[in-house]
């Protein structure tokens, strides 16, 4: 809807004849972006949107076309009107075609490690004895690195490996197929669960083999239909889950998706309330694995963070916005001032 | 403990100085430039009680260690900011404030009236501070920085007089030579930064200079490529210590006021070079050829310099040529292993020279000329610099108990005990500059205190030819004023004690034998028949000027027929002048190089120039018919050329 | 609401501009497509904010918000060309007693 009113306007921006009107027009495909910036969770830049084009921009043009009405003769086009399409036309058709080309779904830093990245995650692991787990970097190659990762990643990978270490110990008996995933297969679910701290939280990228391995090894525990609604309401953080089964761990949660593939882990008694497994309270502790990274970090607040970018790390140019608007208003007083 | 904050006072004092004059005094206060001089002495002044202070700190406590401060960062390479405090510095600081301080009071009495007085205070004090700058330096860029600041100090105060022809020449001679040298360091310098990773592996900052002497124990640095770098250490400091055959803008640079000389030559700008070699001494010890080449070239102009300074008719000149002597002197103990008696050399040195160019100047007061042809008799005139330019003379020649004796001994007993063919040669070499020196600082001696007096600067003004001023009175024999003798005579104590006192072969006073040489961590005795003997030849030196210029007063020619050939030599400084002018820069620079360039800028540069314009000229025409003054058409092109780059990208991706 | 189908509409919105800017002759109507294109931009920015997280954000969270920032900039930007341009539309009005931008051809020497 939005988006429609919002081209339909802008085509009247430019094609209706009377400027007035077209004038009118504009400001309708502003209030448009304001309302794409409100879905879009920027309410702070809607609001900045509306005071300042709707506002103060729209009325300076409705003046300069009162200004100069005598003079109007509509909104004529020009002689470059071939090119005037044609060229747009390409543009769009290249952009479009970037948009749709461009595997947004991966996130930047998620795609495959270089080599000389994978080279270097391989040494560390090395280094510190743990060499098995070389494939499954490779393999897994848990998408991005964090910032530090030249430093970090060792760590990670360390501190990663001896907490589901212990965990997998401590929770072994709670395993029912503690015969059929040996210790060799721990080190699979350590695999599995080299888990890289990536923007902002924790993605995780199961070893196809010991997912297969262990869906067989698991039974789902029945869920009612109403829990299945609940599970994929429409503002619940997890989508398209039709059984749940038991991690290794007993305080998780593996969920599975329609596809059969493992899509989430939870932690159940997290009292959030967002969720209700068997009349407990369930939280969701990680986002999807292999999937659109939807939904903002919760620690940044919109508003708060953008006053805290400007004073922080955009002081400069900010400051040199403000310079520029009063060089403009200077200048506009200059080029208007009646001589 | 002496804090970090006080030792950078020490060096930000005069920094500060120079700053409020050039900023505040000489722009708005330039009437009243007594100011500049009182800012200066007060500010020099503090800083050398902080110096004293840091000296009794160091000697307390040993080298006080500060961590440096981070300047900037790339990748491996970390340049910091720091400060080393190790005896050498405390020593180098006493003596750089010290005779700082003794030589901006003289100045009060020799530069007055001089219309550029806030100006010359200045840039004493920029001067001052840039040395010690240099002096407390813990990084090699920071080190090279201030060493650069001195060089462009000291272009400056020799220029200062910059309406005369020859001063300017003087400073851009001083200037250019020494940057040769620098090259050298610069060279030294980039490749200390090419061995960054080497270093970083190692814990170490290529840069610090603590570090580089870590690293060359380490084995980072070794064989020919330590000796080359350290010969581009020395280039550094042959420049600016003025060692043969870089030693000819020294004698030029008299051209500057005589305090500055004072201060060039005795804790500045000279001192600096050999302040390097000592900095780095344990990476230059560790290269065997390099320290043979540097005792060679250090002995070399040592006994070359004397020979020159044997004839010089310019009381400036004649210890302008014993200064680069006495460097000889340093670097030729630096070069046979003689730390110690390297610096204590350097330390005294800077007294008693300091001294003898501030009686240079006192008596360029009175006569108003440098021409010891026109002096004479000023003995009964200025009986105090009389006095005191004989103490420094005699500790100049060596004679005992001046401190010129023991420093010189040391260095003489070291290269005698050395036991190699180099050391010997260095011994020899430097044992016959030995009496020259005490010949050719008593004839200087004795042609300007003695006899009668030859009319000054009237007089030579008379015999070049240039009309003398009716009722103009350029001469006014008598003693300098007070703030000119002062400075002067507490140099001459120094003089005195400071060699049989800081450095004593036996306990003495309840100062321990030797104390100097501890105290910089080294050894340095005298072998007292050597010094019997140096003593004698030193003697026989001062005789020999006697007979030649006090008892019959043959002058101006007094040597027969002989040694007139070595006589003119001499005088024209072994052509060497002429030599580098004529021969390397004219002939062979201006005229191989700059032909050949002169070549290549006309026929290929030149065409080429005119290529690019014709065909752009020509281009121009035809893209100004694009240039239809319509905005619109401007945005449809450039949308075009999006357009056609994007294009490119993507045929560059499916491919 | 799909990053693909803001970045097309983003991309639609920034094409009419660019039209509307080579292609009329009202100088008032060429200034409105410039702020059509840069509201295109806009929306581009804020939809890369909101779906396309920087890399290194555990490190400095604010980061997430760096596309809003760049919005924020752009609209002040907006906002001095607006009133420049307008400002240069009334002298050229004032001066020609027009506003057809294809007669301003003043950068033609």
């Amino acid at each position: 809807m939005l988006s429609a009113a919002g081209v339909g306007g802008a085509l009247g921006v430019v094609l209706v004849r009377d400027v007035f009107r077209a004038a009118l027009l504009l400001v309708l495909v502003f209030m448009t972006v304001a309302g794409l910036f409100v879905l879009m969770s920027a309410e702070f830049l809607a609001v900045v949107q509306l005071l300042i084009y709707v506002g103060a921009v729209a009325i300076l043009i409705v003046f300069a076309i009162m200004l100069t009405r005598e003079v109007q003769q509509g909104n004529l086009p020009n002689r470059l009107q071939l090119p005037a399409v044609v060229l747009p036309a390409l543009l769009l058709a290249a952009l479009i075609y970037v948009a749709l080309d461009t595997d947004w779904n991966q996130q930047p830093g998620l795609d495959v490690a270089s080599t000389g990245q994978q080279q270097l995650i391989q040494e560390r692991l090395d280094v510190r004895g743990l060499g098995w787990a070389t494939e499954a970097v490779q393999s897994n190659t848990v998408g991005g690195l964090p910032a530090d990762w030249e430093d970090g990643v060792g760590r990670h990978i360390q501190e990663r490996i001896d907490e589901n270490l212990a965990i997998a110990e401590e929770h072994r008996a709670n395993l029912r197929t503690s015969e059929a995933i040996d210790y060799e297969t721990d080190a699979q679910i350590l695999q599995a669960e080299l888990i890289f701290l990536e923007q902002g939280r924790l993605v995780a990228r199961l070893h196809p083999a010991f997912a297969e391995e262990f869906m067989e090894a698991t039974e789902p525990t029945p869920l009612s239909e109403d829990l299945i609604s609940a599970l994929n309401a429409p503002d619940s953080p997890v989508q398209d889950v039709v059984e749940i089964r038991p991690k290794v761990q007993e305080d998780r949660w593996w969920l599975v998706g329609s596809d059969g593939d493992l899509k989430y882990s939870v932690v159940p008694g997290e009292a959030t309330g967002i969720l209700s497994v068997d009349g407990q309270s369930v939280s969701v502790e990680n986002f999807p694995v292999l999937n659109v990274f939807e939904g903002r970090y919760e620690g940044a607040e919109e508003r708060t963070g953008i006053g805290d970018l400007l004073i922080n790390d955009y002081v400069l140019p900010f400051e040199v916005a403000a310079v520029l608007l009063l060089a403009t208003i200077i200048g506009a007083l200059v080029i208007t001032r009646d001589r | 403990m002496i804090q970090e904050a006080a030792v950078w006072a020490i060096f930000l004092l005069p920094l500060g100085s120079f700053v409020a004059i050039a900023l505040v005094i000489r722009p708005f206060l330039n009437r009243f430039s007594g100011l500049a001089a009182l800012t200066t002495i007060t500010t020099i002044g503090a800083s050398f009680a902080l110096s004293l202070v840091a000296l009794g700190s160091v000697i307390d406590n040993g080298e006080v260690l500060f961590a440096p401060h981070e300047w900037l960062s790339l990748g491996a390479l970390q340049i910091n900011l720091g400060i080393i405090l190790d005896p050498l510095t405390s020593i180098m600081l006493v003596v750089v404030t010290g005779v700082s301080l003794m030589v901006q009071v003289y100045s009060l009495g020799y530069m007055r009236g001089d219309p550029g007085f806030a100006r010359y205070y200045a840039l004493m004090s920029l001067f001052t501070a840039s040395m010690i700058g240099l002096v407390i330096a813990s990084n090699v860029v920071q080190l090279y920085v201030f060493w650069e600041l001195v060089g462009v100090c000291s272009y400056l105060l020799i220029g200062f007089w910059f309406t005369r022809p020859a001063a300017a020449a003087a400073a851009k001679k001083a200037f250019v030579v020494t940057r040769i040298g620098d090259l050298g360091f610069l060279i030294a310098i980039l490749y200390l930064f090419f061995n960054t990773a080497a270093f970083a592996e190692n814990g170490l900052n290529a840069l610090e200079i603590a570090d580089i002497s870590a690293g060359v124990q380490l084995g980072l640095l070794g064989g020919t490529a330590l000796t080359l770098m350290v010969m581009g250490i020395f280039a550094g400091a042959m420049g600016k210590s003025a060692q043969f055959p870089l030693h000819i803008w020294l004698p030029d640079a008299m051209e500057g006021p005589t305090p500055v000389s004072s201060l060039i030559h005795a804790a500045t700008m000279v001192a600096a070079g050999v302040f390097l070699i000592a900095r780095f001494f344990p990476v230059v010890e560790a290269s065997v050829h390099a320290m043979q080449i540097i005792a060679l070239v250090g002995a070399i102009t040592a006994i070359f310099a004397a020979t020159m300074g044997l004839v010089m008719n310019d009381i400036k000149r004649v210890l302008a040529y014993s200064t680069i002597s006495q460097l000889g002197y340093m670097v030729a103990a630096l070069g046979v292993g003689a730390y110690v008696p390297a610096i204590f050399h350097l330390f005294t040195h800077a007294f008693f020279k300091a001294l003898l160019f501030m009686g240079a100047g006192s008596v360029n007061h009175a006569s108003g000329t440098f021409d010891m042809r026109y002096m004479g008799g000023l003995r009964k005139y200025m009986p105090w610099t009389y006095m005191l330019v004989l103490i420094g003379s005699l500790s100049l020649a060596g004679i005992f108990p001046l401190s010129g004796f023991w420093s010189k001994d040391e260095i003489l007993a070291h290269a005698w005990g050395g036991g190699s063919t180099v050391d010997t040669v260095v011994f020899w070499l430097l044992f016959a500059a030995v009496p020259m020196t005490a010949f050719y600082i008593f004839r200087m001696v004795f042609m300007t205190f003695h006899g009668e007096f030859r009319g000054g600067v009237e007089a030579e003004e008379q015999d070049a030819g240039i009309p003398s001023h009716q009722g103009e009175h350029k001469v006014h024999l008598a003693e300098s004023p007070w703030v000119m003798v002062l400075p002067m005579g507490l140099l001459a104590v120094a003089s005195v004690v400071a060699g049989g006192l800081v450095n004593p072969v036996v306990d003495i006073l309840g100062i321990p034998a030797h104390w100097f040489a501890d105290f910089l961590g080294g050894k340095s005795d005298i072998i007292l028949s050597l010094a019997g003997l140096s003593l004698a030849v030193a003697v026989l030196g001062i005789g020999t000027a006697v007979f030649l210029f006090l008892v019959p007063n043959l002058l101006p020619g007094p040597l027969g027929a002989p040694f007139r050939l070595a006589h003119h030599l001499l005088s024209r400084k072994y052509y060497m002048d002429e030599l580098l002018e004529g021969g390397v820069t004219r002939r062979g620079f201006y005229g191989v190089g700059g032909g050949s360039l002169d070549w290549m800028d006309r026929k290929i540069i030149d065409n080429f120039a005119e290529t690019i314009g014709w065909s752009s000229m020509n281009f121009g025409r035809v893209v100004a018919l694009l240039q239809t003054g319509q905005a619109q058409g401007y945005v449809l092109i450039v949308t075009l050329g999006a357009i056609v780059i994007g294009g490119v990208f993507f045929a560059f991706m499916w491919t | 609401m799909d990053l693909e189908r803001l970045l097309i509409l983003s991309a639609i919105l920034f094409c009419i501009g660019l039209y509307g800017t080579m292609a009329r002759r009202n100088a008032i109507t060429v200034l409105m497509s410039l702020e059509l294109m840069f509201n295109a931009v806009n929306v581009a920015m804020v939809a890369f904010a909101k779906y396309i997280v920087p890399t290194g954000v555990q490190d400095h969270l604010g980061r997430l918000l760096t596309g809003q920032m760049f919005v924020v900039f752009i609209i002040t930007v907006a906002a001095a060309e607006i009133a420049l341009g307008l400002a240069i539309v009334i002298a050229l009005y004032r001066n020609r007693e027009t506003v057809d931008i294809t007669e301003a051809s003043l950068m033609r020497r």
